[in-house]
């Protein structure tokens, strides 16, 4: 005999539906290896004549002037590899070596956990933490100014939060606000210019705000310098 | 297409074939949905969810060989760790979910008393499942609620067939300890 939790029946999904997404699905899909091709393409272009023209000096200048872009997350690389199995985790102005640790002594990342961890700024301007130096991996490390940069941005993260509510995550647990799209894009751009961002946008994403989902929970996309306003439930 | 195997299917997809991924998801989405709801109580986030499972999976899927025929193990471990990391999920995916097709199918509209009744039962039980740990979660909604094997849930979770064992006696334990507190939540005896 089983006991389990009472949850109602599976819903069939509507034939309609099923092909307005699979066609979704299929344009997404065709507008990847384009844009996979446009890559290879440029990357086999320019990889030799960069190798010959930036093998010494060029490559150390880009190393030392490497800034990161992307602040609201970590990457947690599992070895010392780009290709290696990742734990993205948010950032909360700490120390990326700090973080990745927390992750490896919980276990996620397997054992045993690596003496040396070291921060390095990705091609993309996300912050990589590998099991390794950056230098191997062909990256520049992060530089010294993250700190402030980071602090500043997690000072902004905790206002915005601290406005709305928690992060959003999907958790169906929330913070005891629930502030309309209205009043939370308003509270936001409040926020943003008194603290020096006032170039970044507000968007809408996951859907638009319903009377099952009327609040507002914030996500953070500091390479597009937007803040994204996500409907949740109550 | 449609006579053919997921692992043939699968097999396709990996090579590029966008097609034979197409008729994964017809094949599965109904299953992918459910699920979804099944973890967040809300129908509407598992039609997003499912959207996001189904491109995490093309952008993982020369990373797996089916070992059975059954893309649905998979596709439900894909889900499962969409749903534990849906912040990244909905970021990584941002552009395609903006462009999801938002018109709303009239087989949907006749049903939504229903609907709503299922989102406030579906949100009981996870207030109960909450007050297990995670990964038990993850085991009793995808061996009870999805009726995997042990075996498949393995596969589903990457973790020993003996993890799963464990983890699922432990949240039945927990729950029947739960369930001795009358109104505490709904459970239901079955066979």
């Amino acid at each position: 005999m089983t006991q389990k939790l009472r949850v109602p029946d599976r819903r069939q999904l509507p034939a309609a539906w099923i092909e307005l997404r699979r066609q979704h699905l299929l344009d997404e899909l065709a507008a990847r290896p384009r844009a996979e091709r446009r890559r290879r393409r440029i990357v086999v272009a320019l990889v030799p004549a960069v190798l010959v023209l930036l093998a010494a000096t060029a490559f150390t200048t880009y190393k030392l002037t490497r800034n990161p872009t992307h602040l609201e997350s970590v990457g947690c690389y599992d070895r010392a590899s780009l290709s290696a199995n990742t734990a993205v985790v948010g950032a909360d102005g700490r120390d990326p070596v700090a973080i990745c640790a927390e992750v490896w002594q919980e276990g996620a990342l397997g054992r045993p956990v690596p003496k040396h961890l070291e921060a390095c700024v990705l091609q993309t301007g996300a912050i990589g933490v590998f099991p390794g130096t950056c230098s191997s991996l062909g990256l520049a490390p992060l530089p010294a100014s993250y700190r402030a940069q980071a602090m500043r941005f997690a000072s902004l993260q905790n206002a915005i939060v601290a406005g709305l509510g928690t992060l959003a995550s999907g958790s169906s647990k929330r913070g005891r606000q629930c502030v309309g799209r209205t009043p939370a894009e308003r509270f936001v751009r409040r926020i943003l210019d008194a603290r020096g961002y006032g170039d970044w946008q507000i968007k809408v994403a996951g859907g638009a705000f319903t009377a099952t989902a009327p609040c507002a929970e914030p996500s953070f996309d500091t390479g597009g310098k937007s803040v994204y306003l996500i409907p949740a439930a109550r | 297409m449609a006579d053919l195997t997921d692992a043939v299917l699968w097999q396709r997809a990996a090579a590029g074939d966008t097609d034979a991924f197409g008729t994964i998801f017809e094949r599965h989405a109904t299953t992918v949905y459910n699920y979804c709801f099944r973890r967040t109580g809300d129908w509407a986030q598992a039609e997003e969810l499912t959207a996001i499972v189904f491109l995490e999976a093309w952008r993982r899927r020369t990373q797996v060989v089916l070992e059975r025929d059954d893309a649905i193990p998979w596709l439900l471990g894909v889900a499962t760790n969409v749903l534990r990391n849906l912040r990244r999920s909905q970021r990584r995916h941002r552009a395609a979910l903006e462009r999801l097709p938002r018109e709303r199918v009239d087989d949907f509209a006749g049903d939504v008393d229903e609907r709503l009744d299922d989102e406030r039962r579906m949100r009981a039980a996870l207030r109960a499942l909450e007050k297990l740990p995670r990964p038990d979660q993850d085991v009793l909604a995808l061996c009870v609620w999805e009726e995997l094997t042990y075996e498949e849930a393995s596969l589903a979770l990457g973790v020993p067939v003996g993890t799963v064992r464990s983890r699922l006696s432990r949240a039945r334990g927990r729950l029947r300890e739960l369930s001795a507190n009358p109104g505490h939540f709904a459970t239901e005896e079955t066979t």
